[in-house]
This record gives C-alpha cells, structure tokens and sequence, in this order.
C-alpha cells in the first residue's frame, strides 16, 4: 500500500447558502492520517454540502455559497473564502460512473488526469477492489456492489490526500454496508489517507470510523460526539424529526475482492497513460457516432431525403399551373427551378431539422444525465476537463456532421428526384434530368455555384447554434428524470425554431 | 439502435454505417450530370460557319411516329464543325438516324416536324377560322347596331383622316415627286403611241370632213354650221384604239410601278392612319365597339373555330395535353420563345425523313454533312 502523511486541518469553517441562511458557523475539526471520521446529521442539513466544498466542487462569490475559513492539508494551506479546495477526491453517493465509458476507461480517464501518472502502488492499491470486474465490462453491466468500487478505485487513482464518502452505504444492507466500511478501512490505513463519511445512518458504518461528527442543525456547528450508536441515534432522532427513512437494500456484492486479490490483477497493466488529446479524440469519436454516423441516425437522414427528393418532384411537376397540361412545355425551366430550389433551400432545411430535431434530443438528455448523476461534479472533482472534451466535442461534431450529413441528403434527395422524374418522363434519358437539374448548381467547368457557400453558412451555423441551445438546456439543474424529459423537448422546440430562423434569415438575405 | 448494437455489436453498426454512407453517396455520384464526355458524332456546315458556339445545341433523335426525343448536346465549333456528344451512343432508336438538320429553334420547326395529317389538320382549323371571321366581321357590319351607332362615326372618322392625310406636308411632296415622275411617262405615251392612233385617224377624218362639207365650202357665205360628225367619229375611233390597245392601262402601270407611287401611297396610308388613330372620335367608337355585348353574337361563326384552333395548334405542334410525356422540343423552343433567345438545334433524322422535310422547306432546316469526331 502507498502511504501517505497528510493531516486535513480545517479552522474557523462557515458556509452560507447562497438564499443567506446558514449552513455551518465557525467549525474547527482535524482528521489525522488514515483516520476516519463519520459526519452525520440529519438530511438536507448540509453534509454533502461539506464534501463538495472539500473537493471543490462548491460555487463560491457572488450569487453563490459564501466560504469562510482555512483549510491546511500538507503543505497546502488554503483560504476557503477565495481560494477552491481540491484536497479531496469524492466517492458520490450514485457513484457518478461515467456510464458512456467502460470501466476499464473510467479508471483510465481518472489516471490520465490525475497531477501525476500513478504510481505503481498506487495502481495496484485502488484496482485490487476490483478484482472480479471484466477489465472491458461496461458500466451499465456492473452491479452496484461493482460500480461502488470502480468509483472507490477511480477516486483513489485521482490521488488527492484525503477521501471523501458521500453516504457509501446509502442503500445497502446491513451486511454489505459492515463489508464496505471495512473495505474503506483497509485503504485508508494502507495508504495513510484522512477519511471523511458522510453517513445518515451511522450503525453500520460505526466499527469503522475512529470519530463521530455530528452537524448540528440548531447551532450550526460541528459537535464531536462519541463513537456510541445509541447516543448518535438518539442525537440525530432530536435534530431529524423522524425523517429517518427505510432504505432498500441493493443487489451488491463487496466479497469479491478479496478473492480477486488472490489471483493476477489484469487492471494496472491496462490502464496505461494517454494524453488528454487521447481522451478528447475518444469524446469527439464517442460523439462522431451518435450525433453523425450511427445507422439509425443515416437511415432517418435518407429516408428524409429520400422523401424530399420524391415530393419536390413529382408535386413540382403534377401540381404547377394548369398541371399536366403545361409540364410538358414548362420542362426544362420547372427542373431548372426545382433542382436550385431543391438543392439551396428544402434539402438543407429539411436535413437541418430533422439534424437538429434529433440531435438535440440526444445532447439534451446525454446532458442531462451527467448532470442529474453528477457525472460533470465527479469529472471536476477527477479534474478533467469536461466541457472541453464534451461540449467541444458535441458543437464540433453538430457543425460537422450537418455538413457531412447535407451531402449524403443532397445525393439522396438527388437521387430520389432522378428516379421520380423518370417515372413521370419514363422515354428520357437521364442525362437530360441531369443537364437540367443542376444547371443553376454545378456550373461549366465543374465548379459548384458560389450559392452552396451560403448553404454550407445556414447548415453549419444553425447546427452550432441548435447545439449550443441543447448544451445549455441540458447542462441548467436537474433533479429528476421528469427535468431532464422536460429538457429535451424545450431543447427541440428551440433548436429546430433556431434552425428555422437561421435558414430563413439567410435565404432571404441571400435571394 | 441501441438494441440493433447490442444484438450485432459494435462492428456490425458500424460496418452497417459505412454501408449506408456507400450507398448514399453512390446515388447521389449516380445523379451527378456527366461532364466533359467525348463526342460522338461530328457534322459540318456545307458553307462553313467561322463562328464557334459559346453555348451548347440540344440534339434531338426525329422517331417514325414523328415524335421527337432529346438524345444529346451539340457544340458549334470554329470552321463550322458540329460535335455532337449522345447521352446514349449505343441507344436502338440512334442506330438508324444519322442525317443531321440544323435549325432556328422557332414554330417552324414544329410545323414541319409535323405529320401530314397533323399539318392537314391545323390548315382545316385555319380555314375554319378565317372562313368565320368573315363571316362574324361581315354580321356586325351588317347588323342594326353597328349601322346605328359606328357606320356613322366611323365613315366621318374615314372622310376626315384621308382629308387630313391629303393636305398633310408629307403627302404634298410624295404626290408632287410622283407627279414629276409621271410627267416623261405621260409625254412618252402621248408622242409615241397615242400620236401614231392619233396620225392613222386624222388623215381619213380631213377627207370625210371635206366630203361632209362640201358643199357648205361652195356656199361660203352661207350662216350653216360644220359638218362636224367625222370628227367625233374619228374621236370614237380613236378612243376605241386607245382601249384596243390598253394604252391607258399601260401608262397607268409603268406610274404605279415607279417608288415615286409607292412612296406616295405608303406616306398617305400612314398620314391616313396616323390621323384616324389621333382622331378621338375613332378612340371612343373603337372601344365602344369591342366592349359592345350586343355585337357579341356576331361573332358566334369565328367563336368556334377559334376555340378549336387554340386546343388544336398546341396540342399538335408542342403535344400538350394532361397525360403527355415530355416534348423536349417544344421545351426548348417554348423557352427560346419566351426568353426571345431562340438558338439553334440539331436534329437526326433517317434520310427519307430528312427528305421530306426539305421538300416542305428547303430553307429553314439547314443540312448537315458528316464530318470527323475530334
């Protein structure tokens, strides 16, 4: 084990809602090297509060959380009211694995932004936990015993001197919240490191810690209380009005790693160091394929085009004026006309919405996720740079793939509008569809008409546009399913009425 | 597509995904026009033509049933040589339609390209329609209203424009021009012809005057008038051979035919004209009688033919009618038409086709010899 001697010494602690109200006056506490101590209280009393201030994840100045106080772990010696603590690395109460990554890649990411690459001890300690985990399993395919380690060992490789528990045994039995304290138990005293555990329900967790803190709602201050379960409960019971709610329990299973010791560990050799342009390549790639390539998302995009190409032609030609009567005569100028028209405003819109309409639906909820799941909150505690790896990716991919995607609906739209003129003209030769179609379009010479400048700008600026709306919409504050629901479809509304706006702007500055 | 990966697996999506991006872009490089392709076939002009083209000619293939196909695009190039480049070098209909027409891409082209029938047809049509016409114009003039309230106007509109016209500037001078022109014809049709008729009565006239006065001459002193009967004979006679031998007709002819006449009847048909139209009184009748639902039932015998003449003429000439396939012809001599920028086209055609056509026109289709493909 890796062992580490830095004591977490905080003084004169205050927090403030950002609404004014107090959370926590003037506290001074001390947790020694591979001590743990247990922060109880009863709920919404501000506990995660604490821990997110201690991994920095707490918005502070003005509008937001006001800080006072001094934090000195090491040689680190901090002024919480201006300066942000990143001195703990935070295991989330719902893990906040990044469910897009494997869990090889959730270790992987956490490492490769760690200050420094991990040391060898250091990788052989934080993956031991995870020794019956498939080095390529997904997250969605882990259980929750699983995943609680794999977020354990990706806080541990994120090497910050103290550890942070958010409520690890929420939802766990008895037996396998004793497993879990024991399992933090082991890694502290091997690696030396000062613990602190948020808990609301001590018992189990209790045999584990070596002190008890208890935030009092009354007060306002931190009370060291001792490590006695009946006189914690029955302090809680005083503070917490019978707001102490039954848990489920969670299918998990915490014994496999001591098993999984006995074997050869497969996890340190894999994880390995890769640049962060490495990480931001797998985000535009990750992106590259559910915004732009995936075959549902092609097959949509064709069958628009498809039928773009289909109704732009045959209405063109059958519900002019005087109908049938005049196509004959009316021919060559109708196809001029159609292909210009088809070619410079309907495919680019129709591709633009239907891009957007479904895009914006993904980022809004892919957004959405990460932020209801504390996704981006473990990413800036992990100090990785998510909004440079995901939102450039996303707004990368947005302009790109609408740009890629108007070329493959142009050759289908094309296409479709050739075979629908053929049935109508079924004695022609293609070539004359052809010479006429893209008269206005392809000039002599083979040149592209200048116009299409202007029809790559709408693309390309109303996916930008539609997809910095989704980011937004997404990325606003999230405590349900039913936000995130509600965030799509303000993120469509917005983006096809963007993309509208764009499109209709342009055209007619452009006519 | 989250159960067709986790049925397939990755790799299968994306092999699916470049599939799908293949076939797209392979339809859309399908549609794409073909550029710059080689040229076919190449014809001359017999007279050369140093001129290239800038623009291309449309090629059309002349079918059996006389119906038009457009089969590729044609360059004028300098010297007079035509290079024609086929969509479908290997298309049936080609194989036997080598002699090459060019044309102005008017109604012409469609009148001839027309079958006799078709052409029979449209001549009953126009027949028809002049055929009523008369007969419409002839009923208004003939009718109660149109003599009651516009013969009148109209004849004084008339008598005053030519009154106007006559005494105008301009017509004084052309009819003084053509009457200086006339005076040598005059003098030439009197000392030449009318003095031999003249010279071959008088003598004849002297001896009868003479014998008719014989004896008046012998009583001299006598108050009797001449005898002057030979001299309207030979009057009579002389006006006889003067019509016998169209003297008058003659002179009138060679005055006619001078531009002096011509001159001066354009100037006083268009001072006429001029001063009609300025004439508000013809302004008033005129509209008065287009816009008089009384003289619209005169004009029920042109109605009709003119009805079925404008069903008629497009039907045939640029085969319009609901369920039609493309005419490209008549496309592209309808835009030429209305963009006033006709152009040129090329027509293939078999050789008794390209015969019959020549002996309807032998001006307007141009034939093409054959040349070499460069």
């Amino acid at each position: 084990m890796t062992t580490m001697n830095n004591a977490l010494e905080i003084a004169g602690l205050g927090i403030r809602r950002p609404t004014g109200a107090v959370l926590v006056r003037d506290a001074t506490f001390t947790i020694k090297p591979a001590e743990i101590v247990l922060l109880v209280g009863p709920s919404g009393s501000g506990k995660s509060t604490i821990v997110k201030l201690l991994g920095g994840l707490l918005e502070t100045g003005p509008g937001g959380w006001g800080v006072t106080g001094r934090l000195t772990c090491g040689d680190r010696k901090l002024d919480l009211e201006s300066e942000r603590s990143h001195v703990g690395g935070i295991v989330f109460q719902d893990h906040a694995l990044f469910n897009d990554l494997s869990a090889l890649e959730n270790l992987r990411i956490a490492a490769d932004h760690a200050g420094r690459p991990p040391a060898p001890a250091l990788l052989a300690d934080a993956t031991a936990l995870l020794g019956d985990i498939g080095v390529h399993k997904t997250v969605a395919s882990c259980s929750g015993g699983q995943r609680q380690r794999l977020a354990i060992a990706r806080t541990l490789l994120a090497d910050r001197p103290v550890l942070l528990f958010d409520e690890p045994n929420s939802g766990l039995d008895v037996r396998m919240a004793r497993r879990l304290g024991e399992l933090i138990r082991d890694l502290c005293v091997g690696m030396g490191k000062p613990a602190l555990i948020v808990a609301h329900h001590v018992k189990d967790l209790l045999p584990v810690a070596d002190r008890v803190l208890l935030l009092d709602t009354r007060s306002r201050r931190l009370v060291e209380v001792p490590k006695d379960a009946d006189a914690i409960e029955a302090e809680l019971m005083k503070l917490d009005s019978g707001s102490a709610a039954s848990t489920g329990t969670a299918q998990i299973d915490t014994a496999a790693p001591q098993n999984g010791k006995d074997r050869r560990n497969p996890w340190p050799s894999s994880i390995g160091h890769r640049s962060r342009l490495y990480w931001f390549g797998r985000y535009m790639a990750e992106y590259f394929w559910e915004l732009c390539v995936s075959p549902l998302m092609l097959i949509y995009m064709g069958a628009g085009a498809l039928i773009m190409g289909f109704v732009s032609m045959w209405f063109g030609f059958h519900y002019n004026s005087f109908g049938g009567y005049l196509k004959s005569l009316l021919h060559d100028e109708t196809l001029v006309g159609l292909g210009l028209v088809q070619g410079t405003v309907a495919v680019p819109l129709i591709s633009s919405i239907l891009f957007v309409a479904r895009n914006n639906a993904i980022i809004a909820a892919d957004i959405g996720n990460r932020v209801l799941s504390s996704q981006f909150k473990a990413m800036d505690n992990l100090g990785i740079t998510a909004r440079t790896y995901i939102y450039s990716a996303i707004l990368i991919n947005m302009v790109m793939g609408a740009l890629m995607l108007l070329v493959l609906s142009l050759g289908v739209a094309g296409w479709s509008s050739m075979q629908t003129w053929h049935l109508q003209f079924p004695q022609q030769n293609f070539e004359l569809w052809r010479e006429h179609f893209f008269q206005k379009l392809i000039l002599e010479g083979g040149h592209v008409t200048p116009r299409m400048g202007w029809v790559l700008l709408k693309v390309g600026l109303s996916a930008l546009l539609a997809g910095a709306a989704a980011i937004v919409i997404g990325g606003g504050r999230k405590e349900s399913v039913l936000e995130i629901n509600a965030a799509i479809a303000r993120s469509i509304i917005i983006g096809v009425t963007l993309t509208l706006l764009v499109h209709a702007v342009i055209s007619v500055l452009t006519l | 597509m989250r159960a067709f990966t986790v049925m397939f697996g990755r790799p299968a999506a994306m092999a699916a995904s470049v599939g799908l991006a293949i076939l797209f872009l392979s339809a859309g490089w399908t549609a794409l026009p073909t550029r710059n392709a080689p040229s076919t076939l190449a014809y001359r002009l017999p007279d050369g033509d140093p001129a290239a083209g800038d623009e291309g000619m449309p090629v059309f293939v002349l079918r059996p049933d006389h119906s038009t196909l457009r089969a590729g695009v044609a360059r004028m190039q300098t010297g007079g040589r035509i290079d024609v480049t086929l969509y479908d070098p290997s298309d049936p209909e080609l194989t036997q339609e080598s002699e090459g027409l060019l044309f102005n891409a008017d109604l012409r082209v469609m009148w001839l390209l027309a079958t006799d029938e078709e052409r029979a047809a449209l001549r009953r049509g126009i027949e028809k329609l002049g055929v009523g016409l008369r007969d419409a114009i002839d009923a208004v003039l003939r009718s109660p209203e149109f003599n009651d309230e516009y013969r009148s106007v109209l004849k004084d509109v008339g008598r005053q424009a030519i009154d106007t016209a006559w005494h105008h500037p301009g017509t004084k001078a052309a009819y003084d021009e053509l009457v200086r022109s006339a005076e040598p014809v005059l003098r030439e049709a009197i000392g030449r012809d009318l003095r031999g008729i003249v010279m071959k009565r008088a003598e004849p006239m002297v001896w009868d005057m003479l014998s008719a006065n014989v004896g008046s001459v012998l009583k001299l002193f006598q108050d009797q008038p001449w005898n002057l009967t030979p001299v309207e004979q030979a009057l009579e006679g002389i006006q006889r051979d003067v019509r016998e031998q169209g003297l008058v007709e003659k002179t009138t002819q060679r005055i006619l035919d001078s531009w002096q006449a011509k001159a001066f009847m354009q100037t006083f048909a268009n001072n006429a004209m001029d001063a009609a139209v300025r004439d508000p009184r013809m302004r008033d009748a005129v509209h008065r009688l287009l816009t008089d639902q009384r003289l619209g039932a005169y004009l029920t015998p042109a109605s009709q033919p003119a009805n079925e003449l404008a069903r008629l003429a497009p039907q045939i000439l640029f085969g319009v009618h609901p369920q039609s396939d493309l005419n490209a012809l008549a496309a592209y001599i309808f835009r030429g038409f209305i963009t006033g920028r006709p152009g040129q086209l090329v027509i293939l055609t078999s050789p008794r086709q390209r015969d019959q056509i020549l002996a309807l026109d032998r001006f307007a289709p141009r034939p093409l010899l054959y040349g070499v493909p460069q």
